[in-house]
C-alpha cells in the first residue's frame, strides 16, 4: 500500500517536473518556425517566386488579347469573376472587394515574404556558401515587386515630374502593424534601382538555374526599369553587360512543330531564358477559353515570319489561341529573355541615334525568326523608321511576355506611337485613351478601407 | 499503514463520543450489491449521524443501550434497525429501491461522478432509456430532439451530404470563426477519433456540459461545452445478464425531384441551342461541349442526316435525368445492426463484454459499409480499496465506395457536364455515355484513329469499380483505484488509442479511368505510354495514435453529517501522434497475382492528348508526420452544508505544444465558481404546492484555441517538382499580439418540482461573454496578408445570452401513462467590442454578414426590394431618386446604410415537444421539434444567369418570372434576359424578396416498442422481450415558407430520405 501511494506521489511530480521540456516537441515534421539559413533558402524555393507575375490586370487591359463577344457574356456573374470584367472594359471601378486574385496583393505577399526572409538572414551569420544568393534573391525579388507595382498603380515615371507623382507604399519591414503611407513615384524608383544595385552585388554572375536570379537578370531587369524612364544610356548598358554573357538566341529556322505547346516546358533547354517568370494565378478570362489572339495583331505577323506558326495555334482565325509561352503550357512566361535585351538595346541604340548598331541588333534577332529562305535585313537611312522597326518588332517578339501594358504607358506618350485601345462588346464601344488615367489601376478595396490609403484617381 | 490511521481516527472519535454503549459498523449496499456511499446513517434517540465512507462503510456509536438506526440514502427507502446490546457489531445493510423517487441521476464529467441534486452546474443527462428510444448508429444522431440546447445545423450541409454531420451548437455561438464543435469525451478522456467508431448499443449514457462550472474542469477547449460519452459497465453482484439487439433500418430513396435548381429539357435545349448561334462556347478538343450542342454541330457538319436529327433531338427533349437517375442509380438503403452485451459480476469483479455488428447499404447503389464492434471489459477488487480495470475496444470499419450519385457523374441541375437532357441507359437498355473531360467529337475521331474506346458511361463503371476502405480502433484503458484513509482515493489511469485507414481502388482495363489515361498518353506514334491493363491505387495510410495518463487524487467526507466536503485535484498528460504514409500506383497490376509493373517512366512529362503535356504519375500525396501534446493540471472542489448550501469550484492549467506560439502563452489557466441552495429545505419555506425548489449559479471561464494561428512566422516544408528541389511555404506570416480565446459564462438556473411530480422541470439563463475571438483577415492587403489566407486575429467580444426550459408533466399516471418533455431554448447574440475595420462595401456585407457592435453576428442583410419595373420586368429601382436601368451604378451607389437587417440566419427559439404513452408493455413516443424566428435566402434565378454558358443558373422559377406587365403584381421573378448584365441580377438574388421565413415545426421521429416481461415468459428461458418500432425525418408539420422548402436544408439536393426501423431486443 505504501509503495503504491508513494507511486503514485513520484508520478505525479514526475508528471508536473517534466512539464515544460514535454511540451517543446515540435507538432509536426513539416511545419516549423523559420530561423535557420536553410529554412530561408527553402522559403525562396517556393514557386511563388517564378509563378506567379502579379501582372493580371496588365494581361487583361493591354491589346493583345480579346475576348469575342458570345464568350464574354458567358463569362459568370461573380465576384470571382467581375473584375476580370470590369478591368477588361477599363471601368472606372473594378473591385467589389474581398478579389482573391488582385496584383496588389499578391506584390506585396512576396514583398512580406522577402522582408521575413530579409529579415531572418540578418539575423544568421554569414557563413554558408548560398548566404550571398539567398539574401541577392530576397532583394531581388522584392525590387522586382515592388516594380511590377509601379507598372500597375502609378502614373507612368516621367523624370520632371516623378516627385511630385504618388508611389507605392515602400514596406520594407514584416511588421505588420506598421502603417506606411505611399511614397512619391522618385523615392520608389530611386528604391527600386537601389536595392537592385545591392542584388547585383550579392548575386553569382550566372545563375545556378534559370529559376534563380543572377547578376544578368539583375541587368536585364535594371534594363527593363531604365528603358520605362526613358534613361536610354544606362537601359543601354545594362542591356549590353547582360548580352555580353549571355547571348544566344534560338533559331526558329531549327524549331519542330509540335502538336500543342512549341516550347518546352517550363523554359527547359530554352537558351533563351535569363530568369523565368511566368503568371501562374487562375485567371479565368485570361484563359484560352476565353481570351483569343487580337486579329490586329495577328495580322501584323508576315507570313515569313515563324513567330506566326510557332506562337499561335491558326485553326479559327477569329479564336487564335497563344502557344507560344516560353513557359510550354497555357501560362503566360513573363521573365527575361535574351530577345527582349536585343530589343531595348536596339531601341536605347536608335533613339541615341546609333542607327547601324540597332539595326545590327534587330536584324540579328529577325534572323532567328524569320523562314530564312524569305529573309531580308532591314535597312534604312531614317533612324526614326528604324525606331519604329525596332517598337514594332517589340510588338511580334514579345508577345504576351506581361510588358505590353508597360510599353503601351511608356510610348502613348510620343504622338508617333500613342495608340487608342478600342473593344466593343454588346453594342457598347469601350475606349481607353493615349496617357488616360484608366492607365493606373485602382487599389483594391481593403486596401483602400483598412489601409486606408489614397485610391489613384481614374 | 492504512490500519494504522485508521486506528488512530476511530480513538478520536471514540475520545469525542466518549466510550459508547453501541458501536455498530454498516456496510450499506443495494440489492444489486454495489456500495452505496455517502449513506446517511443516523441514531434516532441520541441524535448522532454519520455517512458512509468510499467503500459504503459507517460505524456509529450511542451512549444509549437502545437506539434506532435509520439509514437512508436518495432514491432508498429508508432503513431501520433496532438496537439494543445484542446487535451485531458489524452488519450489512441492503436498502431498497424506492420505486416512486424519482431516481437519482449521478452524472459523470469524466473526471468526478456527482449526483445531479448536487451539482451546481448546467448538465444535461441522457439516459440509455432516452438514447434507445432511436436506432442510429451514430450516437450523436440519438441526442437530436432529446437533448436540452443542443442545436443540430444543418445549414452546412451541401449538395447530396443530407445525412453529413450537423454542425452542433450548444448554447448558441461562444465563437465567431473559431471552431464552434463542443469537446468530445469518451471513457473520461477527450476523444478526436471517427465518432462513427463507437458503437450506439455499448454506450450507457450521455452528460452534455454547458456551463462553465461544468465544463472548464476540461479546461482550454471547452468553450463550446462538452459531450461526455459514458460507456456501459458491468457490476458487483449482478448476476450475467446477456442482451441481444437487432435492428432493421430502411431508408427511402433521396428525393431528385426535390431541388428547383434545373430548367426542363426542352428549355435547356433552347437555350443552348440559343447559345450556339451566339458563339458562346470555344469548341476545341479539348473542351466539353454539352452533348445537344455537340449534336446541333453535327447537324451543322452534315454528319447526320435530318430524320437522325429529329429522332435523338425528340429523344432528349422527352428525357430527364433525375428519372433514371432514380432508377439506376438509387436504391432503398437497407441498415442491419446486431449487437450483444453480456454484463454482470461477482463479489470482487465486474465485467462487461460486447460485440456488435452493422451492415450499411447506402441510398447509393454499390456503395456500402460495414462495421464491427468488439469490446470487453475487466474490473478487479484486488482488495476491498483496490479497484483495477482493464478494457479493450476495438473497431473494423470496411467500406466499398463504387456507387455513382448523380453528383458524381457530374449532373447538379445546371451542369454542362451531364445535362438533364443526357441519359445513362438508351432505349434498347444499353448503358449510354455522358459528358466527361474532352470534346465528344474529339474523342470519337481519335477512336476512329485507333485510340481505345474514349467513351464514359456510368452504368459500366457502376458494374467495374472497385473501390474500397478500411479503418480499425483499438483502444485500450487501464484504471487503479485506490482508497485509503476512508475518504481519500487515488485513480490513475490511462489510456491508448491506435487507428489506421487506408484504401485502394483497383480500376479495371475496361474502366473509363483506364482507357482515358491510356489514350491521354498515346504518343502521335502510337505508342502507348501507359499499358492498357490494370491499375491499382493505394490510398494513404493514416496512422493514429495516442496515450493519455491521468493522476487523481479524491477526497470525498461528510463531516458531522451535516456538510460534505469533496475535493479533487490531478494532473494529465497526452500525446497524440499521426503518421501519414503516401499512397502508391501501380500499373500493369495483375489482380489474380497481386503484381504490378514499376518499369515506367514517372519522371519524364509527356506530350499528351488532346493538349499539354504531363508525366505518368505514380504517388498520391506525400508523408506527414504530426506530433500533439497536451499537459493539464486541475482541481475542483464542493462544500455542502446543511444539504442545502453548496459551494463549488475548480482551477484548471491547459499546456499544448502549439507551434509559433511563445512559452508563456502555450498554456492558459481557467475557473469557476458555484453555489447552490436548496429553498425548500429551508424552515420558512412552507409553499406546499412546490416541494422541491432549488437555485443553481455559476460563473466561471472556458476556453477556444485555434491551432492554426500563430504568434511567429510558421513555414511548411515541401519538394517543388519543378525545380526537383526542397521548398518551404509561409503558411502563416505570424501575429505578435495573438491570445486565446477565453469565455467567461454565467449560469443562474431554478430546478422546481411541484406537488406528487406532476411537473418538474428547471429553468436557466445563460450569459456567455466570449472574450478575444479571432476573426480573419481584416488586414490591409498592402501589409502582404491577402484576404484569402487564414489569418486571424482577436478582434471581438461577443455576448450571447438564453434561456434554457426543461418541464416535464406527467399528465396521466396509473395504467395508461403519459408524460410530456418540452425543450425549449433561446439564444441571441450581440458583439459588445469590435477592433477590426469597419465594411463599407455592400458585397462584401451581403456575402459575409459583418461583425458590427451591438448587433448580432447571426444577422442577414438584403438589398431593398421595391418590386419589378413594370417596362421592363426587371427589378425596379432608383438612382437619384429616378426610376433607373442602371443597374451597375446603382449597385455601386448602394451604401452599408441602405441595406436592410432582414433577420438572423439560426433559430432565436427551438425545442421539442416529446410526449410518450405507456401502457402495460406497450411504449409508444414521437418527438415534434420546432426552430422559430430566423430566415433563410432560398435560390431563385437570376435574368439572364441561364445565359452564362460555362456555369449557368437553373430554377424552376424560371416560369413564374415577369412576362408582361401586370406581372409585377403577382411574382417578384425578373423578366427574361438574353444576357446577364453584372449587377442586375444581384439586385435581385441579393434582395429582400428572396429571404425566406425560416420558422419550422417538424415531426422528427415515432417511437413504438412492445416490452414482454419476466413473468410473461415463465417458460422461457429469457428475461425479457423487447420489439421496437421507430420512424425518422417524418416530414414537416407547419412551415412559414409558402414556397415548400425545408429552411432545416437550404443548400441540399433533396431532403434527409424517410427511414424507418425495426427491431428486437432479448435479454437472457
Amino acid at each position: 500500500m505504501y509503495k503504491c501511494k508513494m507511486f503514485a506521489v513520484l508520478a505525479c511530480l514526475v508528471l508536473v517536473s517534466c512539464g515544460e521540456t514535454f511540451l517543446d516537441v515540435k507538432p509536426s515534421i513539416r511545419q516549423r518556425v523559420p530561423s535557420t539559413f536553410k529554412d530561408y533558402q527553402l522559403i525562396l524555393n517556393n514557386s511563388l517566386h517564378y509563378d506567379y507575375s502579379p501582372l493580371v490586370l496588365n494581361y487583361i487591359g493591354a491589346d493583345e488579347l480579346y475576348v469575342p463577344e458570345g464568350l464574354f457574356n458567358s463569362i459568370p456573374n461573380s465576384l470571382l469573376y467581375n473584375f476580370q470584367k470590369n478591368a477588361y472594359t477599363w471601368a472606372k471601378e473594378i473591385y467589389e472587394g474581398t478579389e482573391q486574385i488582385t496584383d496588389w496583393n499578391d506584390a506585396y505577399s512576396l514583398i512580406l515574404i522577402s522582408n521575413i526572409v530579409i529579415e531572418g538572414l540578418n539575423k544568421t551569420a554569414n557563413k554558408q556558401d548560398d548566404w550571398d544568393l539567398t539574401y541577392g534573391s530576397a532583394i531581388f525579388y522584392r525590387a522586382m515587386s515592388y516594380y511590377h507595382l509601379t507598372q500597375s498603380y502609378c502614373l507612368p515615371y516621367d523624370v520632371n515630374d516623378a516627385k511630385n507623382t504618388i508611389g507605392v507604399p515602400l514596406r520594407v519591414e514584416s511588421d505588420l502593424t506598421m502603417k506606411v503611407p505611399r511614397s512619391t513615384l522618385a523615392e520608389t524608383y530611386e528604391f527600386i534601382l537601389g536595392e537592385l544595385n545591392k542584388a547585383t552585388e550579392l548575386l553569382p554572375l550566372e545563375p545556378e538555374s534559370i529559376f534563380k536570379p543572377s547578376k544578368l537578370s539583375s541587368y536585364a531587369l535594371l534594363a527593363r526599369i531604365y528603358l520605362q524612364m526613358g534613361n536610354y544610356d544606362k537601359a543601354e548598358e545594362y542591356a549590353s553587360s547582360a548580352l555580353a554573357k549571355k547571348d544566344n538566341l534560338m533559331d526558329f529556322n531549327n524549331l519542330e512543330k509540335k502538336n500543342n505547346f512549341s516550347f518546352l516546358p517550363y523554359g527547359k533547354d530554352n537558351g533563351e531564358i535569363i530568369l523565368y517568370q511566368s503568371l501562374g494565378q487562375q485567371v479565368v478570362l485570361l484563359g484560352d477559353y476565353f481570351s483569343k489572339i487580337d486579329t490586329n495583331l495577328l495580322n501584323c505577323f508576315s507570313d515569313s515570319d515563324l513567330r506566326k506558326t510557332f506562337y499561335f495555334d491558326p485553326k479559327d482565325p477569329l479564336q487564335t489561341a497563344y502557344i507560344g509561352s516560353y513557359s510550354g503550357s497555357a501560362k503566360f512566361f513573363t521573365g527575361f529573355t535574351t530577345s527582349e535585351l536585343y530589343l531595348i538595346r536596339a531601341e536605347c541604340y536608335a533613339r541615341k541615334g546609333m542607327r547601324d548598331q540597332a539595326l545590327r541588333d534587330l536584324n540579328h534577332l529577325r534572323r532567328h525568326r524569320i523562314a530564312t529562305e524569305r529573309y531580308l535585313s532591314l535597312n534604312s537611312q531614317d533612324t526614326q523608321v528604324v525606331l519604329q522597326w525596332v517598337i514594332e518588332e517589340r510588338k511580334l517578339e514579345l508577345v504576351l511576355r506581361g510588358t505590353r501594358w508597360e510599353d503601351l504607358r511608356r510610348l502613348n506618350k510620343e504622338q508617333d506611337f500613342a495608340k487608342t485601345l478600342v473593344r466593343e462588346l454588346n453594342g457598347q464601344r469601350f475606349e481607353l485613351f493615349p496617357n488616360d488615367k484608366r492607365y493606373t489601376w485602382p487599389l483594391p478595396v481593403e486596401a483602400i478601407q483598412i489601409g486606408g490609403y489614397q485610391q489613384n484617381e481614374r | 499503514m492504512n490500519k494504522f490511521f485508521k486506528s488512530i481516527f476511530i480513538l478520536l472519535l471514540c475520545t469525542t463520543v466518549g466510550y459508547g454503549q453501541i458501536s455498530i459498523t454498516g456496510h450499506v449496499i443495494n440489492k444489486d450489491g454495489e456500495t452505496l456511499v455517502d449513506a446517511n446513517a443516523r441514531l434516532q434517540k441520541s441524535k448522532q449521524t454519520v455517512s458512509t465512507n468510499n467503500q459504503g462503510v459507517f460505524t456509529i456509536y450511542s451512549a444509549l443501550t437502545t437506539d434506532t438506526l435509520i439509514v437512508t440514502h436518495v432514491g432508498y427507502l429508508p432503513y431501520r434497525l433496532v438496537l439494543n446490546t445484542s446487535t451485531k457489531r458489524s452488519i450489512q445493510i441492503t436498502l431498497e429501491k424506492d420505486q416512486n423517487a424519482l431516481e437519482e441521476v449521478v452524472i459523470n464529467t469524466g473526471y468526478y461522478q456527482v449526483p445531479l441534486e448536487r451539482a451546481t452546474g448546467a448538465f444535461t443527462h441522457i439516459d440509455n432509456e432516452l438514447l434507445n428510444r432511436s436506432t442510429g448508429s451514430n450516437i450523436l444522431e440519438r441526442l437530436e430532439g432529446v437533448t436540452n440546447s443542443l442545436l443540430f445545423d444543418r445549414r452546412n450541409l451541401t449538395g447530396e451530404d443530407v445525412d453529413g454531420a450537423p454542425e452542433l451548437r450548444i448554447r448558441g455561438l461562444s465563437t465567431i470563426e473559431g471552431d464552434s464543435s463542443p469537446l468530445m469525451v469518451v471513457d473520461n478522456f477527450p476523444y478526436e477519433g471517427d465518432i462513427n467508431t463507437i458503437n450506439p448499443n455499448d454506450v450507457e449514457s450521455v452528460t452534455i456540459l454547458r456551463d462553465a462550472a461544468a465544463a472548464s474542469i476540461w479546461g482550454a477547449r471547452a468553450g463550446n461545452g462538452v459531450i461526455v460519452i459514458n460507456m456501459k459497465q458491468g457490476k458487483y453482484n449482478q448476476p450475467t445478464r446477456i442482451s441481444f439487439n437487432s435492428t432493421t433500418t430502411l431508408g427511402e430513396k433521396p428525393d431528385l425531384f426535390y431541388s428547383q435548381n434545373y430548367l426542363p429539357s426542352a428549355t435547356v435545349m433552347e437555350i443552348q441551342k440559343e447559345l450556339l448561334s451566339r458563339n458562346a462556347y470555344t469548341i476545341r478538343n479539348q473542351t466539353l461541349i454539352p452533348s445537344y450542342v455537340e449534336l446541333l454541330l453535327k447537324k451543322k457538319d452534315n454528319l447526320i442526316d435530318d430524320e437522325g436529327f429529329m429522332r435523338q433531338e425528340n429523344i432528349m427533349r422527352q428525357n430527364d435525368f433525375r428519372q433514371q437517375a432514380t432508377d439506376y442509380l438509387y436504391q432503398v438503403a437497407i441498415k442491419q445492426q446486431y449487437s450483444l452485451n453480456v454484463r454482470g459480476g461477482g463479489g470482487n469483479y465486474r465485467y462487461a463484454m460486447s460485440a456488435a455488428y452493422d451492415k450499411d447499404k447506402s441510398n447509393v447503389i454499390r456503395n456500402e459499409n460495414d462495421r464491427m464492434n468488439l469490446s470487453l471489459q475487466n474490473t478487479f477488487k484486488v482488495r476491498p480499496n483496490l479497484e483495477l480495470t482493464g478494457s479493450i475496444w476495438y473497431t473494423r470499419q470496411y467500406s466499398e465506395n463504387n456507387g455513382l450519385s448523380h453528383r458524381t457523374i457530374g449532373f447538379n441541375g445546371a451542369s454542362i457536364m451531364t445535362n438533364i437532357y443526357d441519359r445513362l441507359i438508351d432505349e434498347d437498355g444499353n448503358p449510354e455515355f455522358v459528358g466527361s473531360a474532352y470534346r465528344l467529337r474529339y474523342r470519337e475521331d481519335q477512336m476512329a484513329s485507333g485510340l481505345l474506346d474514349w467513351m464514359y458511361r456510368p452504368l459500366n463503371e457502376l458494374r467495374l469499380s472497385d473501390n474500397t476502405s478500411e479503418a480499425k480502433d483499438i483502444r485500450l484503458l487501464t484504471n487503479i483505484n485506490y482508497s485509503f484513509l476512508d475518504y481519500f482515493n487515488i485513480i490513475g489511469s490511462y489510456s491508448f488509442n491506435e487507428s489506421t485507414n487506408g484504401s485502394q481502388q483497383y480500376q479495371d482495363p475496361d474502366t473509363y479511368f483506364v482507357r482515358n489515361l491510356v489514350n491521354e498518353f498515346t504518343q502521335n506514334n502510337g505508342s502507348k505510354l501507359v499499358p492498357h491493363s490494370g491499375i491499382m491505387t493505394y490510398g494513404k495510410t493514416v496512422n493514429g495514435t495516442s496515450h493519455s495518463g491521468r493522476m487523481q487524487i479524491n477526497y470525498n467526507q461528510m463531516i458531522q453529517s451535516k456538510s460534505r466536503l469533496s475535493f479533487l485535484a490531478g494532473t494529465e498528460i497526452r500525446q497524440t501522434v499521426s503518421v501519414t504514409v503516401p499512397g502508391s500506383r501501380l500499373y500493369d497490376f495483375d489482380p489474380d497475382r497481386g503484381t504490378g509493373s514499376a518499369s515506367i517512366d514517372f519522371v519524364t512529362r509527356f506530350p499528351t492528348k488532346p493538349t499539354s503535356s504531363n508525366n505518368i504519375k505514380t504517388g498520391t500525396s506525400s508523408p506527414d508526420f504530426n506530433q500533439n501534446r497536451y499537459l493539464s493540471y486541475f482541481g475542483n472542489g464542493s462544500y455542502g452544508y446543511k444539504d442545502r448550501y453548496i459551494v463549488s469550484g475548480s482551477i484548471r492549467w491547459d499546456g499544448s505544444n502549439l507551434l509559433g506560439v511563445k512559452t508563456n502563452q502555450r498554456g492558459t489557466a481557467l475557473w469557476s465558481l458555484g453555489t447552490s441552495w436548496e429553498v425548500n429545505r429551508e424552515s420558512f419555506y412552507d409553499f406546499d404546492f412546490i416541494p422541491y425548489l432549488r437555485v443553481r449559479t455559476t460563473y466561471g471561464s472556458a476556453g477556444n484555441i485555434d491551432k492554426t494561428q500563430s504568434y511567429y512566422p510558421t513555414i511548411s516544408l515541401g519538394h517543388n517538382a519543378t525545380t526537383n528541389s526542397a521548398q518551404a511555404t509561409l503558411s502563416h506570416p505570424g501575429n505578435p499580439s495573438l491570445r486565446w480565446e477565453q469565455v467567461n459564462i454565467l449560469n443562474l438556473a431554478l430546478d422546481w418540482r411541484v406537488k406528487n411530480n406532476r411537473i418538474n422541470g428547471s429553468i436557466e439563463y445563460y450569459n456567455k461573454h466570449a472574450k478575444y475571438l479571432l476573426g480573419s483577415n481584416m488586414m490591409d492587403p498592402t501589409t502582404g496578408v491577402p484576404p484569402a489566407l487564414n489569418y486571424k486575429m482577436n478582434y471581438a467580444n461577443l455576448l450571447t445570452k438564453g434561456w434554457d426550459f426543461l418541464i416535464t408533466t406527467q399528465n396521466l399516471t396509473g395504467k395508461l401513462e403519459w408524460t410530456s418533455n418540452i425543450l425549449l431554448n433561446t439564444s441571441i447574440n450581440k458583439v459588445t467590442d469590435y477592433s477590426g475595420p469597419n465594411f463599407t462595401n455592400v458585397s462584401q456585407i451581403i456575402s459575409s454578414a459583418p461583425v458590427i457592435v451591438g448587433r448580432s453576428v447571426d444577422l442577414m442583410y438584403a438589398i431593398p426590394w421595391y418590386g419589378l419595373n413594370p417596362e421592363t420586368g426587371q427589378p425596379l429601382i432608383y438612382l437619384d431618386g429616378e426610376i433607373s436601368n442602371d443597374y451597375p451604378a446603382y449597385y455601386s451607389s448602394l451604401k452599408p446604410e441602405d441595406l436592410i437587417v432582414v433577420g438572423t440566419k439560426v433559430p432565436k427559439l427551438s425545442g421539442s415537444l416529446a410526449n410518450t404513452l405507456k401502457w402495460k408493455g406497450f411504449h409508444l413516443s414521437a418527438i415534434m421539434s420546432f426552430k422559430l424566428g430566423h430566415i433563410f435566402k432560398r435560390n431563385s434565378i437570376g435574368a439572364g444567369q441561364e445565359y452564362i454558358a460555362t456555369l449557368p443558373t437553373y430554377h424552376m422559377d424560371y416560369f413564374k418570372r415577369w412576362k408582361e406587365p401586370g406581372d409585377e403584381e403577382y411574382t417578384d421573378v425578373p423578366a427574361y434576359a438574353e444576357t446577364s448584365i453584372n449587377q442586375r441580377w444581384g439586385v435581385y438574388q441579393s434582395s429582400e424578396a428572396l429571404i425566406t421565413k425560416g420558422d419550422v415545426i417538424r415531426l422528427q421521429d415515432i417511437s413504438l416498442s412492445y416490452s414482454i416481461d419476466k413473468h410473461k415468459l415463465n417458460n422461457w428461458p429469457i428475461n425479457n422481450i423487447k420489439l421496437h418500432a421507430y420512424a425518422r425525418n417524418l416530414g414537416i408539420l407547419w412551415r412559414a415558407n409558402k414556397n415548400g422548402l425545408d429552411p432545416d436544408y437550404p443548400n441540399t439536393d433533396y431532403l434527409a430520405p424517410r427511414v424507418i426501423s425495426l427491431g428486437l431486443q432479448v435479454g437472457f
